[in-house]
């Protein structure tokens, strides 16, 4: 209770000062220093953006602290700590998680406990974050970059069909276009693989909408809310119509399929505007736009996301000092966020970040549209959902499945979400 | 008859206590060689497989997330094993992967090897090679290929049928069409191993059964199938028997080729072990999963062994 | 005559299926090849079978990020010491297995083969517990070289081979007054080398492919070996690098090639042995 008082002043001090001047944050005050002496392993999987931090300054300030980083597959990193972690030992210092596995990690009590170090933050970040880090009023790690979510378009195919994008302010609105789309240029709106469904859409529209695979209590929603129910028979009208490309994602048709363009839009987080960019459609500039997600009644959320990912301290480091060093300085400073996010779009979730001249800059790929803007209105709008959790591997996994089904036309939508949420409940244990 | 078969033919005669533990002493010391020779197995068994399977027993009356206290529950993870559908789907999955590829395979495998078999052909050395190949190839970088030529969109194989005038398949986009198409990698890698198997089990037939059959006017064919597969009965059960095995401990194949898709149709128990106990991390869980999965093949495995041995007498 | 004629015909019928079955065998490995040589864009456009612009640039780029040598010769020397170690240690069992009475040897037997089903999934976490926390072997190469040294297949595969050295030679051997250790070295195993040297190339294979326990026990990339650096190649989001794998899967097949074209007469020699001693 008391921890709730002083938080609340911290904030409302923290909001005075925002309101008073450009923000601050406490590690953009900090100081070298030389007298902190390790070497700190960090663990993080392939394309986390950890290898765009800003380290050359990180040195500055910190001489004598060496870094070795230890890069992996995704899969292969969480599977090491938890390897690790059943052997009890062989931890590094630091690891960057992503928040769809980091909740899995912290109910296993390996994460060093962080709030008194990050409550100083707490105002900073976007507060949806914090929400994953936390548990019985502690924290257990800091937040790094947030997935912001908003709508892809291909300019080029919505001028040839004679849709406005703007005019789409409901997935009603989206639906209607869609068909339009179709019959002007033959282009399918979306891509969503049906027999090889990720879950990711899903997931990012209940999240729109505050829902997901649990309440609060933790008992399991999927079959227990009209909205959920509204999302899956959503999307089976875009696979009933043929207005969905059906693509794996992460493959290379799917890939290649933004770029031809064999698809009109890409409900999608703000890292896939990096991808587009780098690799993905590099030779479409100026073709790309972005507007808000569509809500689902009019006035309604705006906002979702999909990703991101913390910093978390083992409990097994010896080290702890200097690897909230390494933590504070990357995560906590504005200058190193936004640095990290001019190299490697990672999307910071320190909102001090935000006020920096770079995310007001038209962005030529897509077309001088100021899109980095989009997202920070984005991603502090985020509602908190029952998404990533404790148990959201297996939830994704069972979901996926059921959506695959609905997808093939095995089952109805009504019979996909209780048959998921069945097999949750008897996994999970919940009710 | 080697002497040492004689030799060891004397029953223990039954006497007083400490005659029969002399006894027991002296004819370990009698048999000291073999056992010597038996116990690097025996011991490296017991320490690698004998341990950490007594572990898992012990880990599957409780619930563990791998770290920290463990709960015990009884058989609480059995009863709810029995009634888990992915679980059972994947033993299903392994079961019909099993029919879709093994019955083939190993009628090629018999097939091939008769044709090899003797001077039959020119070039023998060189089929032999070839259909060994590709069981040469690490199952990650075959993976990796066969999807590239399956994919569904860009993949060689639709390519090539759409060149024909054919449709394309969902190669790996389809419950079934998924099945068959691991089926075919499964084939693709392990019929030269198992027509070398059949080749070792022909040269234990005499050539002069074969010769007899000849010069009473059985045609090669009638010969294969009335005297080739009826001697080779023994061989072949042994085969499938490593088959059974080999099939439901597929692991880095499907998990390669279709991560288990779609709709988990090919998603084995071994991928559900793996992922229970490292995505999921319900330790207690898995360890039970792996023991039903164990009885199983243990299961069938003797069935075989019954078939395999009668069919010596 | 009418046996003649058919001959003929199952002989045609048979260099026909032969020649399918051996396209089917070998495609893969030509794919591989091909797109070993073709730009990350040529692989998925596939215009040409063949590389429109064929490049060294995928087997390059994989010895100066990956450090593939070193990966080569991780997996080149655990092979080896493993392939060694085991095929001697099953010998012995299988020889043991086949040539002697002894007490308990049918319960033995069945053990044996019974712990052949035992799935490696099961082993998994109480071994990496063990490998780590009792023997401290996790970055070495011991857990991929002890833990299976005498395994049930081998020692099954080498008893039903030494079940034709012929007996009347051993005892000999006896009779000229040789341990049974002596025999083993110098009678038996010189005589069982084609089947040494089959059994060889098996656990060689097993050991150069294998993927599971290595991903679990090499932790840090100077130790991984190459199917392990084949997987680091893959990992959404961002871009399997399917370049760079086909390159790495044609040069991690070439050594098994040479092993196997070195070794082959070997293990045809071990096939058709058992029938030469009757």
């Amino acid at each position: 209770m008391n921890k709730t008082v002083t938080q609340l002043l911290v904030m409302l001090i923290a909001l005075l000062l925002v309101g008073a001047a450009a923000a601050q944050t406490p590690a953009d005050a900090l100081e070298p220093n030389p007298d902190l002496h390790a070497t700190l392993e960090i663990w993080a999987w392939q394309g986390s953006g950890v290898d765009t931090f800003a380290d050359a300054e990180f040195a500055e300030y910190y001489p004598n602290i060496q870094l070795n980083y230890v890069l992996r597959p995704t899969p292969d990193t969480y599977q090491q700590i938890q390897l690790a972690a059943v052997a009890g030992g062989g931890l590094p210092d630091i690891s960057n998680i992503e928040d769809s596995h980091l909740r899995q990690f912290l109910e296993l009590g390996i994460l060093h406990d962080l709030t008194d170090r990050v409550e100083p933050y707490l105002p900073f970040m976007n507060e949806f974050k914090w929400g994953h880090v936390e548990r019985d009023g502690r924290y257990y790690a800091m937040p790094n970059d947030s997935g912001p979510v908003a709508l892809f378009y291909r300019r080029d195919i919505f001028e040839r069909a004679g849709v406005d994008p703007e005019g789409i302010e409901t997935w009603a609105d989206y639906y209607d276009a869609a068909f339009v789309i179709m019959e002007e240029t033959g282009v399918p709106m979306w891509q969503q693989a049906g027999a090889r469904n990720s879950g990711r859409l899903f997931e990012i529209l209940m999240w729109q909408r505050g829902l997901g695979y649990i309440d609060e209590d933790g008992n399991v929603l999927l079959d227990r809310d009209e909205g959920i129910l509204e999302i899956l028979e959503f999307m089976g009208r875009f696979w009933d119509d043929g207005l969905a490309l059906d693509a794996e994602e992460w493959t290379d048709a799917w890939y290649r399929n933004f770029d031809e363009p064999n698809v009109a839009t890409h409900p999608g987080a703000v890292w896939m505007g990096t991808f587009f960019k780098s690799w993905i459609a590099p030779d479409a500039a100026g073709n790309w736009g972005v507007i808000r997600l569509p809500a689902w009644e009019p006035g309604g959320s705006q906002a979702s996301n999909d990703g991101g990912s913390s910093l978390v301290i083992f409990e097994q480091s010896t080290q702890k000092e200097a690897a909230w060093a390494y933590v504070e300085f990357h995560l906590g400073r504005t200058a190193s966020q936004v640095q990290t996010f001019i190299a490697s779009d990672i999307f910071p979730s320190l909102e001090t970040a935000y006020d920096h001249p770079y995310f007001s800059e038209p962005d030529p790929y897509y077309g001088g549209q100021v899109v980095r803007r989009i997202f920070t209105d984005v991603v502090q709008e985020i509602p908190e959902a029952g998404i990533y959790n404790v148990d959201y591997q297996e939830m994704n996994g069972l979901m996926a499945e059921q959506i695959q089904r609905f997808a093939t036309g095995q089952v109805s939508a009504s019979e996909a979400l209780s048959a998921a949420a069945r097999e949750i409940r008897s996994r999970t244990g919940r009710r | 008859m080697s002497q040492l078969r004689t030799t060891t033919q004397a029953p223990a005669t039954p006497g007083v206590a400490g005659a029969r533990k002399r006894g027991a002493l002296r004819a370990l010391w009698r048999h000291r060689w073999p056992l010597l020779f038996v116990s690097p197995f025996f011991i490296l068994f017991a320490v690698f497989a004998l341990y950490p399977i007594v572990f898992s027993l012990y880990l599957s009356f409780h619930e563990w997330r791998g770290i920290g206290a463990m709960r015990p529950v009884g058989l609480a993870n059995y009863s709810r094993l029995f009634t888990d559908r992915i679980f059972w789907n994947a033993m299903q999955n392994a079961l019909l992967l099993f029919f879709i590829y093994v019955p083939l395979m190993t009628f090629l495998a018999v097939v091939i090897a008769t044709m090899l078999h003797g001077g039959f052909l020119k070039l023998q050395g060189m089929w032999r090679a070839l259909i060994f190949m590709p069981h040469l190839t690490s199952m990650v970088a075959a993976g990796f290929t066969f999807r590239l030529i399956l994919d569904t969109h860009s993949g060689f194989a639709n390519r090539a049928l759409t060149l024909l005038g054919a449709s394309p398949i969902p190669w790996l986009d389809d419950m079934w069409w998924a099945r068959i198409s691991l089926g075919l990698l499964m084939i693709w890698a392990w019929l030269g191993y198992n027509t070398i198997i059949m080749l070792a089990g022909l040269q234990t037939i005499p050539t002069e059964v074969n010769e007899a059959a000849a010069v009473d006017g059985a045609s090669r064919v009638q010969v294969f199938f009335r005297i080739t597969v009826p001697l080779l009965k023994p061989v072949i059960l042994f085969a499938v028997t490593l088959s059974i095995i080999g099939t439901f401990q597929l692991f880095t194949e499907p998990y390669i080729l279709t991560g288990g898709g779609p709709m988990r149709a090919t998603e084995t128990p071994v991928m559900q072990i793996f992922s229970s106990t490292f995505a999921n991390m319900r330790f207690g869980y898995a360890a039970a999963m792996s023991y039903v999965y164990f009885v199983t093949i243990v299961v069938l495995a003797i069935v075989q062994f019954r078939l395999v041995s009668r069919g010596d007498r | 005559m009418r046996a003649g004629h058919g001959d003929l015909f199952v002989k045609g019928a048979s260099y026909g299926a032969l020649t399918a079955l051996c396209v089917f065998m070998i495609f893969p490995f030509v794919w591989m090849l091909v797109s070993s040589f073709k730009p990350f864009p040529e692989i998925f456009a596939g215009r040409t079978f063949f590389p429109q612009e064929p490049t060294f640039a995928n087997y390059l780029a994989l010895f100066e990020r990956y450090d593939a040598l070193r990966k080569f010769w991780n997996s080149f020397y655990i092979a080896t010491t493993a392939t060694v170690l085991s095929v001697f240690l099953c010998a012995l069992g299988g020889y043991a297995f086949a040539k002697f009475e002894f007490p308990g040897r049918k319960t033995m037997f069945a053990v044996m083969l019974a712990s052949m089903t035992i799935p490696f999934a099961v082993l998994l976490v109480p071994l990496f517990v063990m490998m780590r926390n009792t023997f401290g072997w996790i970055d070495t190469p011991w857990p991929l070289i002890i833990p299976g040294a005498a395994n049930a297949f081998g020692i099954f595969f080498m008893r039903q081979y030494m079940l034709s050295v012929s007996d009347d030679m051993l005892d000999a051997a006896r009779i000229d007054g040789a341990s049974e250790f002596g025999i083993f070295l110098r009678v038996v195993l010189p005589t069982a080398l084609p089947g040494l040297a089959s059994l060889g190339i098996i656990f060689f294979m097993a050991s150069w492919n294998n993927f599971l326990w290595p991903l679990t026990v090499l932790r840090s990339e100077p130790m991984h070996t190459v199917p392990i650096m084949l997987n680091s190649l893959q990992g959404p989001p961002g871009r399997t690098a399917f370049d760079l794998l086909m390159a790495g899967s044609v040069l991690s097949v070439i050594p098994m090639l040479v092993v196997f074209f070195v070794l082959q007469r070997y293990l045809i020699a071990g096939i058709t042995a058992g029938s030469v001693k009757g």
